[in-house]
C-alpha cells in the first residue's frame, strides 16, 4: 500500500537556557495511505514537535533524519494538500468565521467556492456564527473553526493536534463523525491526544512517544491479538496491580488473589486498558 | 516558489491582515482621536489672526505624522507580536505561507493600515482647508506620500524589532529609531565640534546604521507652498525602498532562524 508519510531517523532538538533538549531522537515510522494513526504520549513526549515537523512549520535538524509526505522530501510544495489543526488554535481576531474559511481556501490555491464553506460550517455547527469575530468564540468555537479551516480544502493528508481538546460531548461526537467520514473517503488521518477511548473508537494504528522516542507502534488489530487482562487487588499493603497474557492465566491469578484473601477491585481488558496500562506505567516512570 | 505564486500568497495574506488591522478597536480610537484634533486647529485659528490657514496646515501635518507612527507602533507591532506568542502562525504556516511570505504579507499590511489612516486625515485636514476658501490638495498629497515613505522605512525597523525583542521592547525601540533618525543628523553636526570621543563614535554609528528620516521631512516647504523638485521625491523613493528592503532581508534570515 501507498506510504503517505516516510520518516527515518528524525531529530529535533531545542536550545533552550544554552541548554540542547532532544525533542526527537531519531525516530522512523511509516504512515500508509487511508490509516488513521493515533499518537499518544505524555507531556513534552514530542507529539506537537512530531506534528510541527510534518507540516512544515519547523524543520528538523539539518542532515539528521529525513521526511517524506505525500512522495516528496519538500514539504512546502505539498502542503496545499495537507489540513492541519494546531493545538489551542488561534487565528486573525477581527476577521469572521466566513472570511477565514474564505481566506483558508485561496491560501490553499484553490476557488472562492461559498457552498462548500457553508456546508463545512454547518458540518462544525458553527453557521448561525459563520458571520461572528472570531475574537468573540469560545475555546470550543474556536476549535470547531479550526477543525473547519483544516478540512476547508479536502486534503489528502489531516493532522490533528489533540482535536477534543476544550470540546463538549456533542463536540467531540462531531469530531469523530468528521474523522469517520474523512476515513471513508479514504484519505489519510494522523492526530495527538490523551485520550484513550478515542484511540480505541477512532485509530486503525497508534504510537506512543516518550521523551521523543517511539514505544510503541501497531496496529490496533496486533493489539487486539495481543490484548491482556490487568487485574486490580487490594491487600493489606495496598492496592496492586497483574497482568494476564489470556484467559487461562486470568482465571488463575483470580483464583490465587482470592486464595490469598485479597480483595479484587476490577478486572479490565481491551485495547484502551492495554494502552493505559502501557501508557500508564510510562507516565507513571516520571513522576 | 513561482514570483507569482509568492506574490499572490502575500497578497492575500495583506489583504486579510489589513481588514484585522482596521478592525481593531485601537485603529478606529487612533483615527478618531486625529480627527479630532485635526478638527482642533479650527479653535486654534481663533487664535491666530491672519495665518488661520497655517495653523491648519501645521498641526494638521504634524498630526499626520505623529497618528501614522502610532498606527504602526500600536497596531502593526502589537498584531505582529501577538501572531508571535499566541502562536497563530500554526495556522498560517501549515498552509502554502513561508516566512518571508508573512513577513512581507505583515509589511504591506501595516502600510497599508498606516495609508488608510492617512487618507482619513488628509481628507479632514483637506475638508478644514476648504472651510478656510483654499484648496490645499498638492501639499496634502505631498506631505502623505513623504510620511508613507518614512513609515515604509520605519515599519521594516518595527518588525525587525518584533522579532528580537519583547512587545513593549520594540515598541520602544520603534519610537526610538523614530526619534533618532529625526534628530541624528543635527546631533551629528553638533557632536562634530565635541571633545567626547565615546559620544563622537555612538553618534557616528547611530549615523550610519539608522535611517535618516528627517530627510523625509518636508513640512515647511509643503506649508508655504515651497516648490519641491521631482528629483528629491524620486531620491527619497529610492532611499526608503532601499532601507526598508535591507532591513526586510535582515528580517526574514531572523524570522527563517526563530523557533516557533
Amino acid at each position: 500500500m501507498e506510504n503517505v508519510i516516510e520518516v527515518n531517523g528524525l531529530c529535533k532538538v531545542y536550545k533552550k537556557n544554552f541548554r540542547k533538549i532532544h525533542a526527537l531522537k531519531g525516530i522512523g515510522f511509516t504512515v500508509r495511505k487511508n490509516m488513521i494513526l493515533g499518537i499518544l504520549g505524555p507531556n513534552g513526549a514530542g507529539k506537537t514537535t512530531l506534528l510541527k515537523l510534518l507540516t512544515g512549520i519547523m524543520a528538523p535538524e539539518r542532515g539528521m533524519g529525513t521526511l517524506a509526505l505525500l512522495g516528496t522530501e519538500d514539504i512546502a510544495t505539498v502542503k496545499h494538500r495537507i489540513g492541519f489543526l494546531p493545538e489551542n488554535p488561534e487565528f486573525f481576531r477581527n476577521i469572521s468565521a466566513y472570511e477565514l474559511l474564505v481566506f483558508a481556501q485561496r491560501v490553499s490555491g484553490i476557488q472562492h467556492d461559498r457552498e462548500k464553506i457553508y456546508r463545512v460550517l454547518r458540518q462544525v455547527r458553527l453557521f448561525d456564527e459563520r458571520r461572528e469575530r472570531v475574537r468573540n468564540f469560545s475555546k470550543g468555537m474556536r476549535q470547531r473553526i479550526g477543525i473547519a479551516q483544516a478540512i476547508i480544502h479536502e486534503p489528502e493528508l489531516l493532522i490533528l493536534d489533540e482535536p477534543m481538546s476544550g470540546l463538549d460531548p456533542p463536540g467531540r461526537r462531531m469530531v469523530t463523525d468528521i474523522i469517520e467520514d474523512y476515513a471513508k473517503l479514504g484519505r489519510t488521518i494522523l492526530f495527538s491526544t490523551h485520550d484513550l477511548d478515542d484511540i480505541e473508537a477512532l485509530c486503525t494504528d497508534v504510537m506512543v512517544l516518550k521523551e521523543g522516542e517511539i514505544l510503541l507502534e501497531k496496529s490496533l488489530a496486533q493489539l487486539r491479538l495481543g490484548s491482556r487482562f490487568l487485574i486490580q487487588a487490594e491487600n493489606r499493603e495496598g492496592k496492586f496491580s497483574q497482568v494476564a497474557k489470556d484467559t487461562e492465566e486470568l482465571w488463575r491469578m483470580l483464583e490465587n488473589i482470592r486464595n490469598k484473601g485479597m480483595r479484587i477491585i476490577k478486572v479490565q481488558s481491551g485495547i484502551a486498558d492495554h494502552l493505559e496500562l502501557f501508557y500508564g506505567q510510562e507516565t507513571d516512570d516520571e513522576s | 516558489m513561482k514570483a507569482n505564486g509568492m506574490f499572490k500568497q502575500t497578497r492575500l495574506l495583506e489583504m486579510i491582515m489589513f481588514r484585522e488591522l482596521i478592525r481593531d478597536k485601537i485603529f478606529i480610537s487612533l483615527s478618531g482621536a486625529a480627527v479630532v484634533l485635526v478638527a482642533a486647529s479650527l479653535i486654534l485659528n481663533e487664535m491666530v489672526v491672519g495665518q488661520e490657514i497655517k495653523a491648519t496646515k501645521d498641526l494638521g501635518l504634524s498630526v499626520l505624522n505623529v497618528f501614522s507612527l502610532f498606527i504602526l507602533i500600536f497596531l502593526g507591532v502589537n498584531q505582529v507580536s501577538r501572531d508571535l506568542t499566541n502562536k497563530s502562525l500554526y495556522f498560517l504556516f501549515s498552509r502554502p505561507i513561508s516566512r518571508a511570505h508573512y513577513l512581507l504579507g505583515s509589511w504591506f499590511s501595516i502600510l497599508a493600515a498606516v495609508a488608510a489612516g492617512i487618507l482619513v486625515m488628509s481628507a479632514v485636514i483637506f475638508l478644514l482647508s476648504f472651510l478656510q476658501q483654499e484648496v490645499w490638495l498638492g501639499g496634502i498629497i505631498a506631505a502623505g506620500f513623504l510620511t508613507m515613505l518614512e513609515m515604509m522605512v520605519l515599519s521594516a525597523f518595527a518588525l525587525f524589532f518584533v522579532l528580537i525583542a519583547s512587545p513593549q521592547l520594540a515598541m520602544f525601540l520603534t519610537l526610538l529609531t523614530y526619534v533618532i533618525g529625526h534628530t541624528i543628523e543635527k546631533a551629528a553636526v553638533i557632536i562634530e565640534q565635541s571633545a567626547n570621543l565615546p559620544l563622537k563614535y555612538l553618534i557616528t554609528v547611530l549615523d550610519a546604521v539608522l535611517p535618516n528620516l528627517e530627510f523625509f521631512n518636508k513640512k515647511p516647504e509643503i506649508v508655504y507652498g515651497l516648490p519641491i523638485s521631482a528629483d528629491f521625491f524620486l531620491h527619497a523613493t529610492l532611499y526608503a525602498f532601499a532601507y526598508a528592503l535591507l532591513v526586510l532581508l535582515v528580517s526574514m534570515r531572523v524570522l527563517a532562524k526563530k523557533e516557533l
